[in-house]
């Protein structure tokens, strides 16, 4: 017991720096699954993706959680080739301003925005205000990022996927969750 | 019994349950449009599925992990009023029977139980630290557990050894109780609950999230304290008739008359008191974890007193855990963890009868035996997910571990513990390495293979390999097939080795450790949000230790020695040699309904175990191992404020009585406990919940010998009494929460 105390400062000390916040999520493959399934009962995907769905997963420069995250998630994604019997394609941006970001979502018509970790809470702020309006279903495994503004969370509580879901939100960005789905998730103002 | 042969008739029902229910394959279903698909059956299958940790040591689905397992949610441990981790197991899990002695009880699973081994032939962790302790492996799996209820964010159960991971004990399985995460405890809670007329439980937590040097920070904090005393039961009489020392009638107590009668109505040695803490504290990736416990309970079956409350049992722990996640590249994330742990066990027996003391105590003793253990280690662990697709991913880690454990015993003359006369006494510092490395392969879609293997190199006893190889079939969607080969170990406890008595026992310093090996094969079906899953096992037990009498031969050797007193007339001595083979099947079944708002579940276990104790005596069945038993739930949650109604129930077959000389040895009767549970809010009261439930039990006694009288002597004690069970039991709790 004296060997860990002794140590436990300096290995404290050691990484704090670099300590980035990631949550514990779901499973990278649960997440593909629950989005693309959770995606096709939103009664306005057709109407904001047109032709194709496009999922847009957005990363963070020198986060090497981000980077992982966003590699896996986007190689389970790719397996799913269609949502809601639309075509489905997944893409990768590195954040550079949510403003760009709004305007990158808008013009490439994205369905899906899906954070990886390693964002800090005002960056998720910054970023859910960017899109306050704009069509799109924003998405995150990290827990707390929902109450920064996104409209789904994917979570594992009592040791079950869990899903997270903002009404007011959603109904900023143009999402219509067909309410058997609701009833099957934790439904936040 | 069932044998292995009867597998292929049951994938072949399950395949024409699976062709029968299943909806359409997920291409198909992706093609649907979302307003012709099964409105939300896709998902809630999806949510349904248990994300497990404990078999592999990385989140995964259950159904495709290298392990037949169970989850407990916390959600369910409320509907179904479950109180503590032996109920949890009795009533949720597959495979798991725990027997209640009123004292520490037993934990076995799939037919094996091995009787006062304290809880270590099943590692015990909460959060991934291991609970069981080196100076005799002991975890406790009742309100011993000392784990906050209300903290509990799900249990993770895995049948099966599973040392290749985790190392010693992991027998019989693993026990993982896993807390929550503080933003799911959020805000002020307190605790009120009571077991009507004999405990009460008062407990109070917090859970926050607030920033810290500009990172996101948390504290989940809970300290509780349950205190139960009776009820009072009836015991015998036994006559044991007279003191081999004095000559005179036996005396049980300092308050019972000399008259070599052994019962009467027990009031005052029934009790237990557990004070618990546990706190964690987080900050982004790191996190510090903190439990502080006393477990002290009465002895209420001594041999050698009745209802003296002097003789109790006690053990005390604190445990430090530190650890850091982070991702060491864009395939690999790293957990560094430094540990260290704090154990003590006292054991007390007041005896008032002279032959029970040691030479000279002719008016009682108090017999102590104290049990210390330290230990602290530094673990490094690596997932790394080699082509980011959850295809070929690899576990690797080590753990350098310095434990020390001592023990003395002694008996006193009386309550002021003067005139103390040593019996023995140990002190044992090693230290051990283990490495372990696991690979996950998912060459195709409907292929996975996990095969793993960890060393232990241990000062204790040498080393040890613990291979696993497993390999999950998914032929079709919702079906999964696994077969899995895994070994295990015990490794010998400090006290197995080196504990010693000039008066009567050997210590052991050769000892080994005792092995497992089990396959299994099993089939899961899912169809919706329904689980079916059929389960065949068979293990083989080698080099268990049993405490060996000495013959006249080795006791004389022994006094030459020097090990044991010239006037010693009988000895004994830790050693390996018996085995048990063991095989069975384990069924289970669960669903949900109405967007879970209905749950149900049901599991079954047939087991046979039996043992030779390498004696020359033969196979036997072991004592108090249920060959059958299993579980049955159902709850609904009508919503709007009204009350969740759940109904359980558990059952065990007939099993041989532990701890009797009679012969046959006799049978204990089948129980089944059936529970009642109402819980919700309570109206006009924001933040109040409450929880009330009644037990009924159909047997009176159950598996365990008790008093001194452990054979058919005198000839009019012809049948032998066996440990009470509480028949009835109400129970009632408030939970406020302020957020």
């Amino acid at each position: 017991m004296v060997r860990a105390s002794r140590l436990r400062a300096p290995v404290l000390a050691l990484l704090l720096p670099i300590l980035a916040g990631a949550d514990e999520s779901v499973p990278v493959a649960i997440q593909a699954e629950l989005l693309t399934k959770v995606a096709a009962y939103d009664r306005n995907l057709p109407k904001r993706a047109g032709d194709r769905v496009i999922t847009l997963i957005l990363t963070k420069a020198h986060s090497t959680e981000s980077e992982r995250t966003a590699a896996a998630m986007q190689n389970a994604l790719a397996a799913k080739t269609t949502v809601a019997g639309l075509p489905h394609l997944v893409e990768r941006a590195e954040l550079s301003d949510p403003a760009s970001l709004a305007g990158i979502c808008k013009a490439k018509h994205v369905a899906i925005l899906y954070l990886t970790p390693g964002f800090e809470d005002a960056e998720v702020a910054a970023i859910a205000a960017a899109l306050d309006g704009v069509d799109v279903l924003t998405v995150s495994a990290v827990a707390r990022y929902l109450s920064k503004g996104l409209v789904l969370g994917l979570d594992v509580v009592s040791g079950r996927p869990k899903l997270h879901f903002s009404i007011g939100r959603s109904r900023r960005q143009g999402i219509a969750m067909s309410a058997t789905v609701l009833a099957l998730m934790e439904v936040h103002e | 019994m069932i044998r292995p042969r009867l597998l292929p008739l049951a994938m072949l029902l399950l395949a024409g349950a699976a062709a029968a229910s299943e909806p359409a394959s997920p291409a198909v279903s992706e093609a649907a449009s979302p307003a012709a698909s099964d409105e939300g059956s896709d998902v809630e299958s999806l949510l349904a599925e248990p994300v497990v940790s404990t078999a592999s040591m990385a989140a995964e689905s259950a159904s495709t992990a290298p392990a037949t397992s169970t989850s407990i949610s916390a959600d369910d441990l409320r509907r179904y009023g479950i109180r503590s981790l032996d109920e949890a197991l009795n009533f949720l899990s597959m495979g798991v029977v725990v027997e209640n002695t009123f004292s520490s009880s037993e934990i076995g699973a799939r037919g094996v139980l091995l009787n006062r081994d304290y809880g270590n032939h099943v590692l015990l962790l909460i959060d991934g630290h291991a609970i069981n302790e080196p100076w005799d492996g002991t975890a406790y799996f009742e309100r011993g557990a000392a784990v906050p209820f209300e903290l509990i964010d799900h249990i993770e159960v895995v049948l099966g050894p599973g040392s290749v991971l985790y190392g010693s004990n992991a027998m019989l399985g693993v026990v993982n109780v896993v807390t929550k995460r503080a933003k799911d405890y959020l805000g002020e809670h307190l605790v009120l609950e009571s077991e009507l007329f004999t405990s009460i439980r008062g407990a109070a937590g917090l859970g926050r999230e607030f920033t810290l040097l500009g990172r996101p920070a948390t504290l989940l904090a809970q300290v509780e304290y349950y205190d139960s005393r009776g009820p009072a039961f009836t015991y015998g009489p036994q006559n044991y008739g007279l003191d081999s020392v004095t000559g005179q009638p036996k005396q049980f107590g300092p308050d019972l008359p000399a008259n070599g009668i052994w019962g009467g109505t027990s009031s005052r040695n029934l009790y237990a008191q557990v004070p618990a803490g546990f706190a964690r504290f987080t900050l982004g990736d790191f996190e510090l974890t903190a439990r502080a416990a006393l477990f002290k309970r009465s002895n209420p079956f001594s041999w050698t007193s009745f209802d003296d409350p002097r003789s109790y049992e006690q053990d005390r722990w604190l445990s430090l855990d530190a650890r850091y996640h982070f991702s060491l590249t864009k395939r690999s994330q790293m957990t560094l963890r430094a540990y260290g742990d704090f154990y003590s066990y006292e054991e007390r027996d007041a005896i008032t009868a002279a032959e029970d003391c040691l030479e000279g105590q002719t008016s009682g003793c108090i017999y102590r035996l104290l049990g210390r253990s330290r230990w602290g280690g530094l673990e490094v662990h690596t997932v790394t997910d080699w082509l980011q697709d959850g295809r070929l991913v690899t576990v690797l880690g080590g753990d350098a571990r310095l434990r020390w454990a001592g023990s003395d015993g002694a008996y006193h003359d009386d309550l002021s513990f003067t005139n103390g006369k040593q019996n023995t006494s140990l002190r044992r510092t090693e230290r051990a390495l283990a490495l372990y490395a696991e690979v996950t392969g998912r060459p195709a879609d409907w292929l996975g293979i996990n095969a793993g293997a960890r060393l232990d190199a241990d000062q204790g006893f040498g080393s040890r390999i613990s291979p696993r190889l497993a390999t999950t079939l998914t032929p079709w969607a919702g079906t999964a097939l696994k077969g899995i080969y895994s070994e295990a170990f015990r490794a010998p406890t400090a006290f197995e080795l080196s504990y010693s008595d000039p008066l009567g026992e050997l210590a052991a310093p050769d000892l080994k450790p005792e092995r497992v090996r089990s396959v299994e094969v099993s089939i899961e079906q899912r169809f919706g949000t329904h689980r079916l899953l059929l389960g065949l096992f068979k293990s083989w037990w080698y080099d268990m230790v049993q405490l060996v009498s000495l013959d006249a031969g080795e006791l004389a050797a022994a006094q030459v020695a020097g090990q044991l007193d010239a006037g010693a007339s009988a000895a004994t001595q830790y050693r390996n040699r018996a085995s048990i083979a063991n095989d069975g099947l384990n069924l289970a079944f669960d669903g949900t309904q109405l967007a879970g708002r209905l749950r149900y579940g049901l599991t079954a276990t047939l087991a046979r175990a039996e043992q030779d104790a390498g004696d020359g005596s033969g196979a036997s069945e072991l004592p108090a191992a249920a060959r059958v038993s299993g579980n049955a739930r159902l709850s609904y949650d009508p919503g709007g404020g009204l009350p969740v109604i759940g109904l359980a129930a558990r059952w065990v077959g007939r099993r041989k009585v532990a701890d009797t000389d009679f012969t046959p040895r006799p049978d204990a009767s089948a129980n089944t406990e059936l529970r009642v549970t109402l819980s919700g809010p309570v109206p006009f009261v924001p933040g109040l919940t409450y929880r009330a439930s009644a037990d009924w039990a159909t047997a009176a006694h159950g598996p365990y010998a008790i008093g001194p009288l452990r054979a058919p002597s005198p000839p009019d004690y012809v049948a032998q009494e066996l440990i009470p069970i509480r028949r009835f039991v109400a129970s009632v709790g408030l939970q406020y929460d302020l957020q």
